[in-house]
C-alpha cells in the first residue's frame, strides 16, 4: 500500500509508466504457482532476478516481451524506483528493434488451480476499509497519510443466482440475506486489511450475525465476530440499500461501522484496544481492470463460494 | 423495530448522516492517484501489448494483489 502513495503517486513515475512502459500488476500468490504458459514466462523472468530461489517473488520487475530482465527493485521510495526504471530504459535502448517487437503466441490453457475469474453473469461490489478515530463525537479518518490510515480496497463477488435470490427476497417482502452470501461477507470481507493480508474468519468465530433487507431494499444488520481467545475481533452495525432490476444488481451500498481489535500474522501494528473501523460496500460496473481483480478471500475458491462448508 | 435498529446504527456512526461516514472511509483523490496509471492485470496481455507497442513491461508483483487489499 505504501507504494501507491510513495511511488505511484509521484508525477515522474506516473509519466514514465504511462509513456514508456506497459504497466501490469499481479498477485504473487497465484503467479508464482501457475504451471501454465503465464507461470512459465514469469518464472523465466524471475530466474534472472535476485528473487531466484526465493519463496516469494514480490518486487518490481522491468523486462522485455521476450522475457529478458532489464531491472528489479523491491525498495520503497520514488527515488530508488526511478533510478531502476531509468537504468532499465537505458538497457532497453540498446536492444535491437527486432527483439522489441516480437510475435507473442496465444497463452494456451490457463492453470485453473491458480486463476480466478468472475463467473458468467456475476457482479462486483467494491469494499473499502479504513481505520477511523473518534473526534468531536464523530468517526473521522486519521489525518496522517501512512500505512494503516489509508483506505484498503477489496472486492466482493456475487453469483448471478445469488443476485436473483436477493431480487426475489425483496419482491417477497424482505428478510435475512441468504446464508451463503451473508457468511461470505462476514468471513472474508468484514476484516481489517489496512495493514496487509488479514486471515479470513472461521465460521464458528461469527458469534452474532444479522443482515436483512426490507421490502424497500433497505439493509440493516449487526454482528460480533471474534476469535476463540478473544484477542481478535470486530463488532459493528450495518446500514445500506440494495436494488435489483431485471435479475441484476442496480444498486448496492452498505456502510459498516464498528470496533475492531487485534492483529494477525500479516497485519502487525494494530492500534491497542478496540478502535473504530469503517467499511463501504459499493456496486462496481467492473469496467476498470482494477475493479475486476479477484477477492482476497477467493484463493480457496470453494470456501469463498460456499462459506458454510 | 427497523427504526430502533436505524437509531442504533446512526448512534454507532456518531453522526446524523451515514453519508458523512462514507466520505471519511472512501479513498481521497491523493490516495487514488496511483490509479491514474493504466494498470493491466494480465501478464500475458501485457506481454502482447508490449510486443505490439515496442515498450518494456513494468510488473508490480506482491503477495495480495497490488491493486487490491494491500
Amino acid at each position: 500500500m505504501a507504494d501507491r502513495l510513495l511511488v505511484f503517486a509521484n508525477d515522474e513515475v506516473q509519466n514514465l509508466l504511462k509513456e514508456r512502459f506497459v504497466a501490469v500488476a499481479a498477485d504473487d500468490w497465484y503467479q508464482r504457482r501457475r504451471k501454465d504458459q503465464v507461470g512459465k514466462f514469469f518464472a523465466k523472468v524471475v530466474e534472472q532476478s535476485p528473487r531466484k530461489g526465493n519463496h516469494t517473488k514480490q518486487g518490481h520487475y522491468v523486462f522485455t516481451a521476450t522475457g529478458k530482465l532489464l531491472g528489479f527493485n523491491n525498495n520503497r521510495g520514488a527515488e530508488k524506483r526511478l533510478k531502476m526504471m531509468k537504468e532499465a530504459l537505458a538497457k532497453w535502448e540498446e536492444i535491437p528493434q527486432e527483439e522489441k517487437s516480437v510475435e507473442v503466441a496465444e497463452r494456451g490453457k490457463s492453470d485453473q488451480d491458480f486463476a480466478r475469474a468472475l463467473p458468467e453473469g456475476g457482479q462486483i461490489v467494491k469494499v473499502y476499509t479504513r481505520c477511523l478515530e473518534e473526534r468531536d463525537g464523530k468517526w473521522v479518518r486519521i489525518p496522517e497519510m501512512k500505512i494503516g490510515n489509508l483506505a484498503a480496497v477489496d472486492h466482493l463477488w456475487l453469483q448471478e443466482k445469488e443476485v436473483k435470490e436477493l431480487g426475489k427476497l425483496i419482491e417477497n417482502g424482505g428478510g435475512e440475506i441468504p446464508k451463503a452470501l451473508s457468511l461470505r461477507i462476514a468471513k472474508f470481507h468484514l476484516v481489517d486489511n489496512t495493514r496487509g493480508e488479514p486471515r479470513a474468519w472461521k465460521k464458528e468465530e461469527v458469534k452474532e450475525w444479522s443482515l436483512s433487507v426490507e421490502e424497500d431494499g433497505d439493509m440493516l444488520g449487526s454482528f460480533l465476530i471474534e476469535s476463540a481467545d478473544q484477542k481478535l475481533g470486530y463488532r459493528g452495525l450495518m446500514l445500506g440499500k440494495l436494488k435489483v432490476a431485471g435479475g441484476k444488481l442496480t444498486h448496492f451500498d452498505l456502510v459498516v461501522a464498528g470496533k475492531h481489535w487485534g492483529e494477525g500474522r500479516f497485519t502487525r501494528g494494530a492500534r491497542p484496544g478496540k478502535t473504530p473501523l469503517g467499511q463501504v460496500f459499493r456496486l462496481s460496473d467492473g469496467k476498470r481492470a482494477s475493479d475486476r481483480i479477484p477477492p482476497q478471500g477467493i484463493r480457496w475458491a470453494p470456501g469463498y463460494w460456499n462459506p458454510e462448508g | 423495530m427497523k427504526f430502533i435498529k436505524l437509531l442504533l446504527v446512526l448512534g454507532v456512526f456518531g453522526v446524523s448522516k451515514a453519508d458523512e461516514v462514507v466520505q471519511e472511509i472512501m479513498p481521497s483523490k491523493e490516495e487514488s492517484a496511483w490509479l491514474e496509471i493504466d494498470w493491466k492485470t494480465d501478464l500475458w496481455e501485457a506481454r502482447k501489448e508490449a510486443a505490439k507497442t515496442g515498450k518494456p513491461i513494468y510488473l508490480w508483483e506482491m503477495d495480495g494483489h497490488p491493486l487490491g487489499c494491500v
